[in-house]
């Protein structure tokens, strides 16, 4: 009795350690670009190309929303780098988000996930704020669970699919593997084969135009030190990967509102102060990842700047002046404001290479990759 | 569902051997009334209450539960004895219940369904008993776990509060003439930190509410929860701009300066005074 209790318990123990992309030592996965660590994958929830098939047809399914109209896809779009182009987000029951959609490009790297939110941490953590949002309404599926699980369980597609995925399990279609998929799907949308990772990790020295090449001078210098917030192989805050020693994250308040002088924010927007309280909080968000940045207009927490070139002004004047109106104020005097954004003077050639720079950072085969688009879209 | 029947499993060998162990004390069974009342009526998803607040507006209910955790008979020596709650699977695991008063009729069809749950059964020492205590809220470890991955009724979406990494302790969702898509009283733990990966380890505010009640006689009496003093003096036609439609606990919300002192909780620099919403009828 006690030799079968131990061959079970050996078997249970190599049946967890198998097919673990999840150790520190492993083998590079296929789809992580030159120069790019191996992103941390839970434990919980191995990452094979079953699952992140499922998550992919799951992502893209507007049976994920109740009245299903919409989908995750609908507001993060292939070819906007997995952003939707509007200013603020609209839910499927047409209310409007607070925020602007948020690139979810290499969000395998990111420490936090949402705009300002330092509480959810994990992907499979992430997507049930979508899904079961009140404030405002998203997908729609507060107090409805069951009904999401029932849509998946009637459908002989996708009973394989999760069979396929989460195989030794009697009952995979549930909520918490649903979860599990579409994080999975979320950690391969991987880019980094843009034409600066061409330069910098491929050895293509003739990949950038000599404007971006000074723009990339530039973006790295002291003078204008955009590299200190948006660090590192992903230009966003510090990155979580496999090995990382330490995980931090970031927020910042980059002198964007002012209100009444006291550095107030607009009050459904106050970034990390909503969460913590702590007034100096206040207006923090996260620097997003500039990669594909160039796709992802309009900018900011709030889409309140529509262009790259208005954003390096905003930068360069080292705070956003409101001169009327209720959200009156000048951000470059705000007492909240990162004392790395002190204003700076560019010629107007400087500016363009800058901006030559950060389109160097366009991944086109993000937005051709047939493995992450809809599945439900015939290419012709 | 499988862990759930490993507990029930647990528990009744762990009754069968201190029955065994032949203790001295006796258990009765308990049946914990709730409702709420509003306009003087029985609360119901199926009616609409005029004459409400300030502007004295027609309101049409769109939800209504909460939690209560840590449940305590009172004797008539002042001494406490906890509830031990069946766990059903459903709507009661640990210490935690969850009150359901919404039917998923008419507007709370939206988020609701249609079993209700107002009677809390567990069972206590066997004493006469003329008080009740309770926390309307769910206790901090339990609080913070994994929405898809807790027991019910700790997995129920209607109640998850994914963006605070906790649950909402306390939901009264209406619409009103002057707020026809809703509003809302939420009440959950703000303030919330965790460690460096993002486990919750504190919440400045953690917006649990204490509940005493004397002469409570469990067998003939019922906790009420007075909707018509949660909403007393408050316009629920109006939401300040930018702001979560009616009041759902956050810290710097205009409409929570009026709700939160009816829970006893601090809010701004109003101090925390006793709860006026609950009574014994």
């Amino acid at each position: 009795m006690k030799d079968v209790l131990t061959l079970i318990f050996l078997v249970f123990v190599s049946a967890c350690s198998g097919g673990g992309e999840g150790g520190g030592s492993q083998q590079k996965l296929d789809f992580i670009p030159a120069g790019f660590p191996n992103p941390e994958i839970p434990s919980d929830n191995n990452l094979t190309p079953e699952k992140i098939e499922l998550g992919r047809h799951l992502f893209y399914d507007v049976r994920l929303s109740l009245n299903q109209t919409t989908s995750c896809g609908s507001c993060h779009l292939q070819e906007k780098a997995f952003t939707d182009g509007r200013r603020l987000s609209i839910g499927s029951t047409g209310e409007s988000h607070p925020r602007n959609s948020i690139s979810i490009v290499n969000s395998a790297y990111q420490t936090t996930l949402n705009w300002a939110n330092p509480l959810v941490t994990t992907l499979e953590q992430q997507l049930l704020i979508p899904l079961f949002s009140e404030h405002p309404v998203e997908l729609g599926f507060a107090g409805h669970d069951d009904e999401l699980v029932r849509r998946f369980q009637t459908d002989q597609n996708y009973i394989e699919m999760f069979k396929v995925s989460f195989p030794g399990e009697s009952d995979p279609i549930n909520l918490k593997n649903i979860a599990k998929a579409i994080a999975s799907f979320e950690r391969r949308i991987v880019s980094g084969n843009s034409a600066y990772d061409r330069f910098v990790y491929q050895g293509d020295q003739s990949a950038m135009s000599t404007s971006a090449l000074r723009g990339m001078n530039l973006f790295f210098s002291e003078r204008i030190e955009c590299d200190h917030c948006h660090a590192g192989f992903n230009f966003s805050s510090p990155a979580n990967h496999d090995g990382v020693a330490e995980k931090r994250s970031q927020f910042e308040n980059n002198g964007l509102y002012n209100i009444g002088n006291d550095g107030s924010y607009p009050p459904n927007n106050t970034g990390l102060f909503e969460f913590t309280g702590v007034i100096s909080d206040m207006g923090k968000f996260r620097p997003p990842s500039l990669r594909n940045v160039e796709l992802t207009a309009p900018y900011m927490h709030d889409g309140s700047i529509a262009t790259l070139e208005e954003v390096i002004d905003h930068y360069s004047r080292g705070g956003r002046e409101i001169k009327s109106g209720i959200f009156k104020g000048d951000g470059k005097n705000s007492p909240f404001k990162s004392s790395l954004i002190f204003g700076f003077e560019l010629s107007s050639q400087e500016k363009k290479d800058l901006v030559n720079f950060l389109k160097s950072l366009t991944d086109t085969d993000l937005i051709s990759d047939g493995e992450l688009s809809d599945p439900n879209v015939v290419v012709r | 569902m499988v862990k759930y029947m490993v507990r029930r499993l647990l528990v009744v060998v762990l009754f069968g051997v201190s029955a065994c162990g032949g203790s001295s004390e006796s258990s009765k069974n308990i049946a914990l009334k709730f409702n709420a009342k509003l306009r003087n009526q029985e609360f119901s998803c199926n009616t609409t209450y005029s004459d409400i607040g300030t502007t004295n507006s027609t309101i049409t209910p769109k939800d209504l539960r909460f939690f209560v955790s840590n449940i305590n008979l009172i004797d008539d020596q002042g001494n406490r004895y906890p509830l031990d709650l069946n766990e059903d699977g459903v709507y009661q695991y640990q210490d935690v219940a969850l009150v359901d008063l919404e039917n998923g009729e008419a507007a709370c069809s939206g988020e609701g369904n249609a079993s209700l749950h107002s009677t809390i059964s567990g069972s206590a020492e066997d004493k006469n008993y003329v008080g009740v205590a309770f926390t309307v809220g769910v206790p901090f470890l339990l609080n913070h776990s994994d929405t898809v991955d807790s027991e019910a009724p700790l997995n129920n979406t209607a109640m998850a509060w994914n963006w605070n990494g906790g649950r909402k302790f306390f939901k009264f969702d209406f619409s009103s003439n002057g707020m026809p898509t809703g509003y809302n009283i939420h009440l959950g733990s703000t303030g919330c930190t965790g460690n460096e990966v993002g486990a919750i380890n504190v919440c400045s505010s953690p917006n649990r509410v204490p509940v005493e009640l004397t002469n409570f006689n469990p067998d003939s009496n019922t906790i009420v929860l007075d909707l018509e003093a949660l909403l007393a003096n408050l316009n629920v036609d109006f939401n300040t701009d930018k702001t979560a439609p009616g009041c759902m606990s956050g810290p710097t919300d205009p409409e929570c300066r009026n709700i939160f002192p009816k829970f006893g909780l601090v809010i701004q620099e109003i101090p925390a005074s006793g709860q006026k919403i609950f009574f014994v009828e």
